[in-house]
């Protein structure tokens, strides 16, 4: 396959390109969910191709085939040549790619039970029986689901890189819905979004399925009869780690998106309040805050050896101490930017060009607990499990519903609230944040759905999280 | 009927009624039980992005998807195969659907196969849509860049042609192949979301997309509406 990828590269540079990079990929991925004790569906899916990016000037073109022959291969890196000679009509500013020295290697990531070595029996049997034990326990509707990927990949670029990976991802998630008189409740474990990650099916085995069903069944069911979350102006809120790890995907992640503080997602994802010139000095965030971009954490969702344009993986300073320092780049991006290549760029299958998104960017952690952070808290609302986001396209304004919560008052939980939603702006509300889990509460938590791009693609992105508690929040908003 | 192969200067060898033809085959070789519904598209995509008045994204690609879904005694799965359908692919594709029925339930509310009835083949076809070039994109987009006056623009335009072909194992045949042209495009004095506009055609009668920029462009001079302003899409 390497073979066929350099002969793609080729093929782009005697039509004319200056720089050249190819592709070839051969994914596979398997689906299966259940409700109320049945499989819904179950479907699996192959993907092979090889895509080739070519760089005229300072413009890129792009073409995949969906074939791994030579052929095939010659002709997706010449059109691509020829796309981008087509870019050239409507040029930017000229661009030399950030330096990234020539890599040679092969990359994998651990699985200790190949997901596709348990027969599909086993696995519909796991779905079936929790979505029965949440029916048992009270929930109306039981729903569970399983997703694997297995993803090889060739890489071969102009400058000289030949780097192979092998990448297996795994994960489950479940949820108990219950519906009252006038409304529906849910509780979801392991999270909205389950758990992913590179990994194998021994992450579906840890997740324990079975133990917590009965548990969030019940806990479903015991919000319907409890209070709504009060409006509150300003109050303390602590988060739970998984509703964390959507707050730094939604508000920091894709803030920190090279191409979108550049205007390259203008049209569609949007762009950011970040300005670059005040990256370095602008505060992010109060001094407890730290957030990294580091695709080398063992078995997180975003990791990876090598990103889709050859750089290693390497962690890279978002926030440091509060103030904002780093941005997810690309090659292109970052050489517009000034600052080194930052190895965040991957593409959703061979037929997708490899975009800015996200590794695994998430918290590091601090000195507390979740009960430590009760324990110290007045007067303040505990929420955890996203249940709903709303983020404006400069990632600035947002609005987050949780499945459930707890009122803490005297440093305890007192009451079970439902509905609990939150509001605030970005840099004040990670400026309030004065408490923060540690290290023996880091979830890698692992967001499998990241939609971007045009065609759209699915991007699989990590984010280390802890519990952390923020001041003088406006909860209970309606509407 | 166009072949891919037609369109695509050699890069796939059969024709989306082949390629059912052959899945169906394939099933039958596994199992005379099972009822088989095949679905083939071939052809090619293309989008030019554009962002800060140029062209960052510029991708095409040519595409081969097959998708089958098989009914065992009424256990109804599905699987699906983009990219080569030679060597083992097709057999594989055709194991993965019926061992995924063999532990669906029953559905109780299966129909049973479509029955063969003569249909015409759908033809939603334009020749300069599905044959569109990168430079005749890019140069639409150069039109709009120019026709914006300085003003900030982003957007796309993208061009597909394609084919379908449908078989199932109770005899019934489908054919069909179609072309989309969007145009897709915003401009601002800062942000170019302040004026947007956007326009589905087949490209022959997409010449006049410029027309969508003109009017993106006076909310966004407009000093008194600063905030999104459609353009009815058609």
């Amino acid at each position: 396959m390497d073979d066929l990828a350099s002969a793609a590269v080729e093929a782009a540079l005697n039509a004319g390109a200056r720089y050249a990079d190819a592709r070839a990929m051969e994914t596979r991925a398997e689906a299966i969910a259940a409700r109320n004790g049945v499989i819904e569906s179950l479907e699996r899916s192959e993907r092979a191709g090889i895509g080739v990016r070519a760089l005229i000037g300072s413009s890129w073109g792009f073409f995949a085939v969906p074939e791994v022959s030579a052929a095939a291969a010659r002709r997706a890196g010449e059109t691509a040549a020829e796309i981008a000679r087509a870019s050239t009509l409507v040029p930017g500013a000229p661009l030399e790619l950030a330096p990234v020295p020539p890599q040679r290697g092969s990359w994998a990531s651990r699985c200790d039970e190949d997901p596709w070595s348990v027969s599909v029996d086993e696995k519909a049997s796991l779905l079936e029986g929790v979505t029965r034990a949440m029916q048992e326990h009270g929930a109306t509707v039981g729903i569970a689901s399983s997703n694997a990927w297995d993803t090889r990949k060739w890489l071969a670029t102009s400058e000289g890189t030949h780097v192979d990976q092998h990448i297996i991802e795994c994960g489950a998630e479940m949820n108990a819905t219950v519906v009252g008189e006038d409304e529906t409740q849910r509780r979801s474990y392991p999270g909205i979004r389950g758990q992913y990650g590179t990994r194998g099916w021994e992450l579906v085995r840890e997740l324990d399925l079975p133990g917590n069903a009965p548990r969030i069944a019940e806990e479903a069911r015991e919000l319907l009869s409890a209070d709504p979350c009060p409006p509150l102006d300003a109050t303390t809120l602590i988060l739970g780690s998984e509703q964390m790890a959507l707050q730094i995907h939604e508000s920091v992640g894709h803030a920190v998106e090279l191409d979108r503080i550049l205007g390259w997602e203008a049209a569609f994802a949007g762009t950011s309040w970040l300005d670059l010139s005040q990256m370095g000095s602008m505060r992010f965030g109060s001094e407890l805050m730290n957030i990294t971009a580091d695709a080398t954490l063992p078995g997180a969702l975003g990791s990876f050896g090598y990103d889709d344009e050859g750089t290693p993986a390497h962690p890279v300073d978002i926030v440091r101490d509060g103030i904002w320092v780093g941005v997810l780049s690309g090659r292109d991006s970052a050489a517009l930017a000034g600052i080194p290549a930052g190895g965040a760029v991957r593409g959703d299958g061979y037929h997708r060009i490899p975009m800015v998104r996200m590794t695994n960017v998430g918290l590091i952690p601090g000195e507390d607990t979740l009960e430590g952070m009760v324990e110290a808290t007045n007067d303040g609302v505990l929420m955890d499990t996203n249940r709903s986001w709303s983020i404006d396209d400069k990632r600035l304004n947002f609005q987050f519903g949780c499945e459930i919560g707890w009122e803490v008052r005297d440093g305890k939980r007192t009451r079970l609230l439902k509905n609990p939603t939150y509001t605030a702006i970005s840099p004040r509300f990670w400026g309030s944040m004065d408490m923060l889990g540690n290290r023996d509460e880091w979830t890698f938590w692992g967001t499998p759905n990241c939609g971007k791009g045009q065609p759209g693609q699915v991007g699989h992105t990590g984010h280390p999280a802890v519990p952390a508690r923020f001041q003088g929040i406006r909860v209970g908003v309606r509407g | 009927m166009t072949t891919t192969q037609d369109r695509t200067a050699g890069a796939i060898t059969l024709s989306p009624d082949a390629i059912a033809e052959r899945v169906l085959e394939v099933v039958r070789g596994k199992t005379g039980d099972a009822e088989a519904e095949v679905l083939v598209r071939t052809g090619r995509s293309a989008l030019t992005r554009f962002a800060n008045s140029f062209v960052h994204q510029n991708v095409g690609e040519d595409v081969s998807s097959v998708r089958l879904r098989v009914a065992l005694d009424g256990r109804v799965a599905v699987s699906e195969l983009e990219g080569s359908t030679a060597g083992e692919a097709l057999a594989r594709l055709v194991d993965d659907a019926l061992e995924a029925a063999r532990v669906r339930p029953v559905d109780p509310d299966w129909p049973g196969l479509a029955p063969t009835e003569p249909a015409p083949d759908v033809e939603h076809w334009d020749e300069p849509t599905a044959f569109a070039s990168p430079t005749e994109r890019a140069r639409h987009v150069r039109a709009f860049v120019d026709a914006a006056d300085g003003l900030a623009t982003a957007g796309y335009c993208s061009t597909d042609g394609f084919d379908v072909a449908f078989a199932n194992s109770a005899g019934q045949r489908l054919g069909g192949r179609g072309s989309v042209a969007i145009q897709q495009a915003s401009r601002g004095p800062r942000h170019p979301t302040a004026g947007r506009g956007s326009r589905t055609s087949p490209w022959r009668r997409w010449t006049r997309a410029l027309s969508v920029g003109s009017r993106a462009r006076r909310p966004a001079r407009a000093p008194s509406r600063r905030t999104s302003s459609p353009v009815p899409t058609r």
